[in-house]
């Protein structure tokens, strides 16, 4: 028998003694009363304890030194300790296989001493005193080992860089970024948004090759080629402006897996009885070109190019707040669903981008995108319309159809020429045509058709030089200039639309607008702070011509305006966690009408001053308060000058009364926001109160034939308050991420109704959203969404209206297996005042299988109850009316996808 | 209760009166995820109480009467604070971004002292090699100091440790300084002693807040998605 199982066998029979002897009710307590037992039996056992005094050459126990007890054999150090003050040490090892070892002695005030000590089994107790000399060495002493190297300072730019993609799924990089925390992603428009500021852009390995319009970027750049995904605050355009003012932007930049292979891209092809949908995108990366393209064919009701209409509006507001006036932007025949189901399409899309690198100095980007629709969009309609106790009833039963066409190109040159020096010029050319159609049949009997042709042109460009002349101070010159063309041709067939005695047949609309602009920028760093100054000035020219039925009746104006202001910032930092910002704007304001037609002219000078105030408080890591002030003094759109009537289809006519007069939007918000990464929680308040004077109101006469609506401007106020809450959190019992958003908006308008005096109307919009997202580790989760809004307006001296709508959305994961999932989708949408029946219900379906690493099956079903409407009710101050939208019809689309 | 105390600050003094001691400056670097982070620390060195307080530079530094006085804030400074006396180590680490305060027991190795020896600058130097936390280390240490300190969280060796360096190349700390002193620098330590943790609990804590964003990614996630949500860390906490 061996040394080990001698002492097993003492331990159980010393277990069964303690069992006998020791009467202990509780199990628990027996039991950990019995395992400390053991443990001190087994100890005691196998335990070697050292003891020892440690006294100085004089006798007297010393403790500022230490004992190592080291084993001889392996050169494992086994303890160590610091005697106590009376010189004693102890120290114990449990090793059993140590045979012998060495002490240790040591100190910084003394010579070293050691003892080597061969242990033996039956001694537990090794007795080493120890008796140490002192090493006298008063003198401080320094010793350099190495040079000391530079520090890196660690970037303030770079947030975070913590997320890593597993093997390849090829899918897109924009459903992995909505995951990361911290980002948001609006699934419509295809926005990013990092800690509540949307994103300037996409950097592909920090390069800029898509400026604004990223979201096609993002929506397919293939995940699989992606290494990591940094998100950058402080983000400057302008590498200048770097050092010298906080800019509050953020990018997001995609850091590529280094591969061989630079080229890479997807083909992903679907077939169905009347459908398809054909998608191919290529990536193109190495250090001097960077190329992307995107090529979609799909009549499958999705628009996920950066054609869709508000992805077109939040990627260009610069163009858009150039473009001349789209007189006809209300009429009906230009109407579109904002239903998603209601989009029935065909459409053809291509889009290429390059960023070239000519030399280490100058890079080069273009832009090219054509894009190509045939958009459906039908509707039924019942309004039932009280003005004055007199109840107006109109039915109609429309069938719009638009094919837009779109050529557009940017290119970019920047020429670095030095470091502390750089050009940049730009261009963009917009080509767009766009022909509707409407097919109107009125009140059951009235057959309208209306034909509306539209071309624009649009060409902008801009030079910009910055320097900096000294390492705070930076001077930037900007010159631009803009040319909008579109013109309109409206064509009304079928049955004669009169007023005023004449008949209208035709109607053409010309505008033109030019701009020219120029600033001077100076921005200087002080400490922590900044401050910027510029003097700008603008000269907008619009010219717009009305030609009726071809018969020389028309009318022409031409509108001048010149802006000439000083602008000042300044950020101050008032401590680390208080920020101010301040933007001052000194203007002066020229305008001209001309009415050609009666040589009528009316001019206005006017001195505006405008503030923005902003404070930001940083409470805490993890929570934010910052509250705002602004005023702004601006001018009516041009939109509001023109008098003649005019006709925007079969039966609405508008026209205004002009003013010149200054518009004043006072605004006052405050927003406190809370985020905790390690909880997985959020919250945000923002509260806002907005006031317009000198807007812009409508008069309108509404008869069974024809509505005429005129604009004038109103020095009544119009008063709008928004209050927003936000909170999700994660309930680990239940594994389920809960949003919930909540929205209040409360709004003071006037109307005007046939010839009725100004009546005050109150509406308040009350929006919740709840949405329960599971993350069970099964092959079933789900998603669950909820959204209700209740809008009430009241009219003064008249009871109030109600509108209300619950829109239901279920969806169920299942990952069938690792190559497999499928989705099921319930939408139930429930408008007030129309009851549950199943045409409420609509249901999706698709399935995906990766078969090999490179390619994929799908199958996309929508609309598996084949619906063939969905009914709205929508009620007003003066109006009730049911609308039937026609929706697309089910489709089930069989494809697959290859990646390369 | 427990986060009440947590929010009164309790003040945590080390006084200590030196008689002798070592100030070491070192560079610490790591590695990790793409990102190497390189920073200056400071090991000071009390022989007579048998303490050490091992602490990032270039942070706030002032001078009161005519000592140098250094605070640091548990919030700002990575620190490790050891008790040889008592065997107590206590340092700060992250929680992603949240820092607490944990307390353990020396010594946190074990050492094998390899044959091989080197000199640097005129000092010769013994090397030892341990496993710690999930990474294999080899460190430099010379008896011609001789007391137990060392760099970060490593220690138990007959000699002051030179330097350290994990042969994956993740992390290394190189000594650029040694000065022996007569009398040492003084420094202040603000944590709530109240609130220490173990490293059990400190790995537990942790895999808890790393499991409920993976979970809450999920959740958010779109079917067709498929990726891992990871921390590099030095230190493995079980994962």
């Amino acid at each position: 028998m061996n040394k080990t199982q001698t002492t097993n066998l003492i331990l159980i029979w010393l277990r069964i003694l303690a069992y006998k002897l020791i009467d202990i009710r509780s199990k628990k307590i027996r039991s950990s009363i019995l395992g400390l037992f053991f443990v001190c039996i087994t100890t005691s056992i196998t335990a070697q304890n050292f003891k020892g005094v440690i006294k100085n050459e004089k006798g007297e126990e010393i403790n500022n030194c230490y004992v190592v007890i080291i084993d001889k054999e392996t050169n494992q150090v086994l303890e160590y300790t610091v005697p106590k003050i009376d010189g004693n040490y102890h120290i114990t090892i449990t090793d059993n296989n140590v045979s012998s070892v060495i002490i240790k002695c040591q100190g910084l005030s003394y010579t070293s001493k050691f003892k080597e000590v061969v242990l033996k089994k039956e001694i537990k107790l090794y007795k080493n005193d120890f008796i140490l000399n002192e090493e006298i060495n008063e003198l401080d002493e320094v010793i350099i080992v190495s040079d000391i190297k530079k520090i890196k300072i660690k970037k303030d730019t770079v947030v975070y860089n913590v997320s890593k993609f597993k093997k390849a799924n090829d899918r897109k990089i924009i459903n992995v970024l909505k995951n990361m925390p911290g980002i948001r992603v609006n699934e419509k428009t295809g926005q990013i948004i990092y800690k509540g500021k949307p994103i300037e852009t996409l950097l592909l390995d920090g390069d800029n090759l898509f400026g604004k319009n990223y979201s096609i970027g993002a929506r397919n750049i293939s995940s699989e080629i992606v290494d990591k995904v940094e998100a950058i605050e402080d983000y400057h355009n302008n590498r200048l402006k770097k050092g010298l003012t906080k800019s509050n932007k953020v990018v997001i930049n995609l850091k590529f897996k280094k591969k061989k292979i630079k080229f890479s891209g997807e083909i992903a092809l679907g077939l169905g009885i009347d459908n398809h949908l054909i998608n191919a995108n290529t990536i193109n990366l190495s250090n001097k070109i960077k190329g992307f393209g995107v090529f979609n064919f799909n009549n499958v009701s999705m628009n996920q190019t950066s054609f869709e209409k508000e992805t077109y509006i939040s990627e260009n507001r610069s163009e858009l707040s150039k473009y001349s006036i789209d007189f006809l932007k209300e009429s009906s025949v230009k109407q579109e669903s904002n239903f998603p189901r209601s989009y029935i399409n065909n459409i053809k899309y291509g889009t290429y981008s390059n960023l070239i690198k000519l030399s280490k100095k100058i890079k080069f980007r273009n832009n090219l995108s054509v894009f190509k629709d045939i958009k459906k969009y039908g509707y039924s309609s019942k309004n039932q319309i009280i003005i004055n106790r007199e109840e107006i009833n109109i039915s109609n039963k429309i069938q719009n159809t638009q094919e837009p066409f779109y050529f557009k190109m940017d290119n970019t040159i920047i020429y670095d020429i030095s470091p502390l020096a750089v050009l940049k010029y730009n261009n963009r050319i917009v080509n767009k045509k766009d022909d509707f159609y409407q097919e109107n049949i009125q009140n059951q009997n009235l057959n309208y058709n209306t034909q509306l042709k539209s071309v624009k042109k649009y060409f902008d460009q801009e030079l910009n030089f910055s320097s900096k002349i000294s390492s705070n101070e930076l001077l930037e010159m900007n010159l631009l200039s803009s040319n909008d063309k579109m013109r309109q041709d409206v064509t009304f067939l079928g049955e004669a639309i009169r007023y005023n005695n004449e008949v209208f047949n035709e109607e053409l609309v010309d505008s033109k607008r030019f701009i020219l602009g120029a600033y001077l920028k100076y921005l200087r760093k002080i400490k922590r702070n900044n401050i910027e100054l510029m003097l700008q000035h603008k000269y907008d020219k619009e010219d717009s011509k009305f030609v009726f039925n071809n018969n020389g009746n028309n009318n022409a104006y031409s509108f001048r305006n010149e802006i000439s202001n000083l602008i000042v910032k300044y950020n101050y930092n008032i401590t680390k966690k208080i920020k101010i910002s301040e933007k001052i704007e000194l203007g002066r304001l020229k305008r001209k009408i001309n009415q050609k037609i009666d040589n009528q002219i009316i001019t206005k000078k006017d001195l505006y001053f405008n503030t923005n105030t902003k404070l930001s408080y940083k409470i805490s890591k993890k929570n934010i308060l910052s509250i705002g002030v602004s005023n702004k003094t601006s001018q009516l759109s041009n939109r509001y000058m023109y008098t003649n009537p005019l006709l925007i289809d079969t039966r609405a006519i508008t026209t205004n009364n002009p003013s010149l007069n200054l518009k004043k939007d006072l605004n006052i918000y405050a927003n406190f926001s809370h985020y905790d990464l390690l909880q997985q929680s959020n919250f945000s308040l923002l509260a806002s109160l907005n006031e317009v004077k000198n807007t812009y109101m409508s008069k309108q006469n509404i008869s069974e034939d024809i509505s005429i609506i005129t604009y004038f401007q109103t020095p009544l106020t119009k008063k709008d308050i928004n209050i927003l809450a936000t909170t999700s959190f994660f309930i680990d019992k239940i594994n389920t991420k809960i949003t919930i958003n909540t929205n209040a908006n409360f709004n003071t308008y006037y109307n005007l109704l046939n010839q009725n005096r100004f009546q005050s109307v109150w509406s308040s919009v009350y929006t919740t959203n709840f949405r329960a997202n599971s993350a069970f580790k099964g092959f079933f989760n789900y998603k669950a969404n909820m959204n209700y809004s209740y809008i009430e307006n009241k009219q003064e001296n008249s009871q109030a209206f109600l509108n209300s709508i619950i829109n239901t959305k279920l969806e169920f994961n299942l990952k069938i297996s690792k190559k497999a999932y499928a989705n099921i989708t319930n939408n139930l949408i429930l408008p007030r005042g129309i009851k549950v029946t199943e045409n409420q219900l609509f249901i999706d379906f698709s399935f995906n299988y990766i078969s090999k690493r490179k390619m994929e099956y799908f199958i996309l079903a929508k609309n598996l109850l084949n619906r063939s409407t969905y009914d709205q009710v929508n009620n007003t101050e003066f109006s009730k009316s049911i609308v039937s939208k026609n929706i697309f019809k089910r489709y089930v689309v069989i494809g697959l996808n290859y990646s390369f | 209760m427990k986060k009440i105390y947590s929010f009164i600050v309790m003040f945590f003094v080390f006084s200590i009166v030196f008689s002798q001691g070592y100030e070491v400056t070192y560079q610490q670097k790591i590695s990790l995820g793409g990102i190497t982070t390189e920073s200056e620390f400071q090991l000071l060195l009390d022989v007579t109480s048998s303490k050490s307080v091992y602490f990032e530079l270039n942070k706030s530094v002032f001078h009161e009467n005519e000592d140098e006085f250094i605070a640091t804030d548990n919030n700002v400074v990575p620190f490790v604070e050891k008790d040889y006396s008592k065997k107590e180590i206590v340092y700060n680490q992250p929680i992603i971004n949240r820092i607490v305060v944990v307390k353990d027991d020396l010594p946190l190795q074990k050492w094998k002292i390899l044959d091989e020896v080197k000199i640097i600058k005129s000092l010769k130097c013994k090397k030892a090699t341990t496993t710690f936390r999930g990474r294999s280390y080899s460190v430099w240490f010379t008896e011609s100091i001789p007391t137990i300190g060392g760099p970060w969280k490593f220690d138990g060796l007959p000699g002051l440790i030179l330097e350290v360096t994990s042969n994956d190349g993740v992390f290394k700390i190189e000594t650029t300084k040694i000065e022996k002193k007569k009398k040492t620098k003084k420094i202040e330590l603000k944590y709530d002693a109240t609130s220490l943790i173990s490293w059990n609990e400190y790995c537990e804590k942790y895999k808890k807040v790393i499991i409920r964003i993976r979970k809450s990614l999920k959740a958010e996630n779109e079917q067709d998605t498929d990726y891992e949500f990871n921390i590099d860390l030095v230190e493995d906490i079980g994962l």
